[in-house]
């Protein structure tokens, strides 16, 4: 759509306001406050649901999403951020704002669809997982970050995209990389605007 | 090979998951002589470092994780109490672990240790109160906050074993003062950026005491926030009652002029505790 | 010399065990472990040394009040040479018919404790800093054991990383 040397320099614009805002418009606070807070969520639901692993993937799913659409809000009062054209332009903003505002970490965007409507985050300083030994009989099903397909999916639908979020590999379960897919289904109808005036 | 001497009266179906590890329904296992050359499980776990690597997520992420913690608990919970002890629950478990946790980082000697507990007070300029006990931790702290990265960096790869630079463990704490000072230094730090705004003992009862904070690092967004405080009295608790000091912990709202949501927490020793430090003192 | 090593939780339960045992010879192929008869009185053993380690887990540290003159301060068994301001290693705290039995407290309280068999000499020689190597080494480990959210303190530890790991610093530390 954009002539490509103007879309490079976006992105770099993207890395640059990312850095900013971590840098000197965020509160920080320790990482394993975060880690041991998750963990305990976790764990809980375990027990809570009687280690019936699809019902905790489903729980922090929709916790997750519960955090996304009021966390698009702080994101975009953070970052003043336009709207995305199109689906490479969402990639970068997740990767190189959101997650680096967040969480301080930067994912690396790759493995798009042809058509450009599906790409992969490859998480593999994952704060939430530190210290995590999945038990066996969780293995199979369990995905231990779930609440981050959520909290995407949640944030996402706020600015008009109907995506899918899901995990395709985790580190815990013996894989090379956690990789997160998102996968857009339709733009949404623009009925109540968000993030513009 | 190991044949089942025991059925275990357990419905943990670990049990029955063929592992090499201790299986506690047939006792020890002798190490086999063709051990000797065979290299460690691998094992994630086990691999990384547990020395501190100062890293840093984002307030909002923290406070909107714990509020949908919240939020959980509020819907499977049917009354204000069982809420409570829910949240304390939480807490109580975090604690546990760092007992164990910051009293072996506390063992690393301070010289190949003392920079990366800079960075954790140079995120909250607002707490300048903190004190003499971290005294040198304050001053220094702007400009560690990027420099010493890769240094931790390295160092953490090699130091898969925390061990190795320690020479003596650091003296478990036995009487209540110490434990508690440990928690006002090291474990307020740790989780909130700052030493606690004091600790004090009760004039009233002998075994209460008092950790002050001014202002609640997880709760200071949400209105009428003191019940979600019960989190940190689980904290507090589970560091304390897995010390064997146990004790109960409540939060309590007292505002102080400029503090609307200054927190006090309440721990209450049982009384066996003090018996015991009675005894050990003569 | 064989050894018996166990990590008791908050009520005594057993959370660990393990037998290491030396090779002798050059393929390795005589082990020398403890004799069928002190295999089941080991645990025995060790438990009856554990009010010792609990009375020396409350032992305010001796050394301010008392200074150096009298370094074995109402822990007549421990051995002379163990630094009192480390209270997590409590070095020898009893014997059991020329068996030693050492101990090491985690800071939650976990009772890391070892029987030291003896089958070449007559009484057996506790080395203190190799001892408390291990055991400070184990510790960790068992730290990193907690860290796992899906851990519960005092559960049996079933990993077969953790006992791998503690057999191969047995090696190291206990049976060069």
């Amino acid at each position: 759509m954009s002539s490509k040397s103007s879309g490079s320099a976006q992105l770099r614009s993207l890395k640059i306001m990312g850095e900013d805002v971590w840098k000197n418009r965020t509160e920080k606070v320790n990482a394993e406050l975060f880690t041991l807070t998750y963990g305990s969520i976790v764990s809980q639901l375990c027990i809570d649901y009687q280690r019936d692993f699809q019902k905790v993937n489903k729980q922090l799913f929709s916790m997750g999403y519960n955090i996304g659409v009021r966390l698009i809000e702080d994101f975009l009062a953070k970052t003043a951020l336009p709207r995305c054209e199109n689906m490479v332009k969402t990639s970068e903003a997740i990767s190189k704002c959101a997650f680096k505002i967040f969480l301080n970490m930067t994912p690396q965007v790759t493995n798009f669809s042809p058509e450009k409507d599906a790409f992969s985050l490859i998480i593999d300083e994952n704060p939430l997982s530190d210290f995590v030994e999945l038990p066996m009989d969780a293995m199979k099903q369990l995905w231990y970050s779930n609440i981050l397909c959520g909290v995407l999916k949640g944030a996402l639908q706020m600015v008009q995209l109907e995506c899918d979020v899901w995990f395709i590999s985790d580190v815990l379960k013996g894989d090379a990389h956690t990789e997160l897919r998102i996968k857009l289904n339709k733009v949404l109808k623009d009925e109540i605007p968000i993030g513009e005036d | 090979m190991s044949q089942r001497i025991i059925l275990p009266s357990t419905s943990d179906d670990r049990v029955f998951n063929n592992s090499d590890g201790y299986e506690y329904t047939i006792g020890p296992k002798q190490s086999l002589p063709n051990e000797a050359s065979s290299q460690p499980t691998p094992s994630r776990l086990y691999s990384e470092s547990l020395m501190f690597r100062k890293q840093e997520v984002s307030l909002s992420a923290v406070t909107f994780l714990f509020g949908e913690m919240i939020a959980h608990i509020h819907n499977t919970s049917k009354t204000a109490s069982e809420c409570e002890v829910k949240l304390n629950d939480y807490g109580f478990v975090i604690g546990s672990k760092l007992l164990e946790l910051l009293n072996l980082r506390a063992s690393v000697p301070s010289n190949t240790y003392l920079r990366s507990s800079n960075f954790l007070s140079s995120s909250t300029p607002t707490n300048t109160s903190a004190n003499a006990m971290h005294s040198g931790s304050n001053t220094t702290a702007s400009r560690t906050v990027s420099g010493v990265s890769d240094i931790y960096y390295n160092q953490e790869n090699s130091a898969e074993s925390l061990t190795t630079l320690i020479s003596s463990m650091r003296s478990r704490d036995l009487t209540i003062l110490d434990i508690l000072q440990f928690i006002h230094g090291t474990v307020w730090s740790y989780l909130f950026g700052h030493v606690s705004d004091d600790l004090v003992k009760s004039s009233e009862r002998e075994n209460e005491y008092m950790i002050v904070d001014n202002l609640p690092l997880l709760t200071q967004f949400i209105p009428n926030g003191v019940s979600c405080d019960f989190f940190v009295c689980g904290i507090i608790q589970g560091f304390l009652n897995n010390a064997e000091f146990p004790c109960s912990v409540t939060p309590h709202l007292m505002p102080l002029k400029g503090f609307d949501q200054r927190v006090i927490y309440l721990i209450q020793f049982d009384k066996h505790v003090l018996e015991r430090e009675g005894l050990r003192s003569e | 010399m064989p050894q018996y090593f166990a990590i008791l939780g908050k009520s005594d339960n057993p959370v660990y065990e393990a037998e290491f045992t030396t090779q002798q010879g050059q393929q390795g192929q005589l082990q020398k472990g403890f004799p069928q008869h002190l295999k089941e009185l080991n645990p025995f053993i060790m438990h009856a040394s554990l009010d010792i380690i609990e009375d020396l887990q409350w032992k305010l540290n001796s050394n301010v009040q008392h200074g150096t003159n009298n370094s074995g301060f109402g822990s007549f068994l421990r051995s002379k040479n163990v630094n009192v301001t480390d209270n997590c290693y409590l070095g020898k705290v009893d014997h059991f018919y020329g068996l030693a039995i050492t101990a090491y407290l985690t800071f939650s309280g976990m009772k890391f404790v070892m029987i030291h068999g003896n089958l070449d000499k007559n009484s057996t020689q506790v080395d203190d800093n190799a001892v408390k190597s291990f055991y400070q080494e184990v510790h960790e480990l068992y730290i990193k054991t907690l860290m796992n959210p899906f851990y519960k303190i005092n559960d049996p530890i079933t990993s077969a990383a953790f006992d791998t790991r503690v057999r191969s610093l047995a090696r190291k530390y206990l049976n060069k």
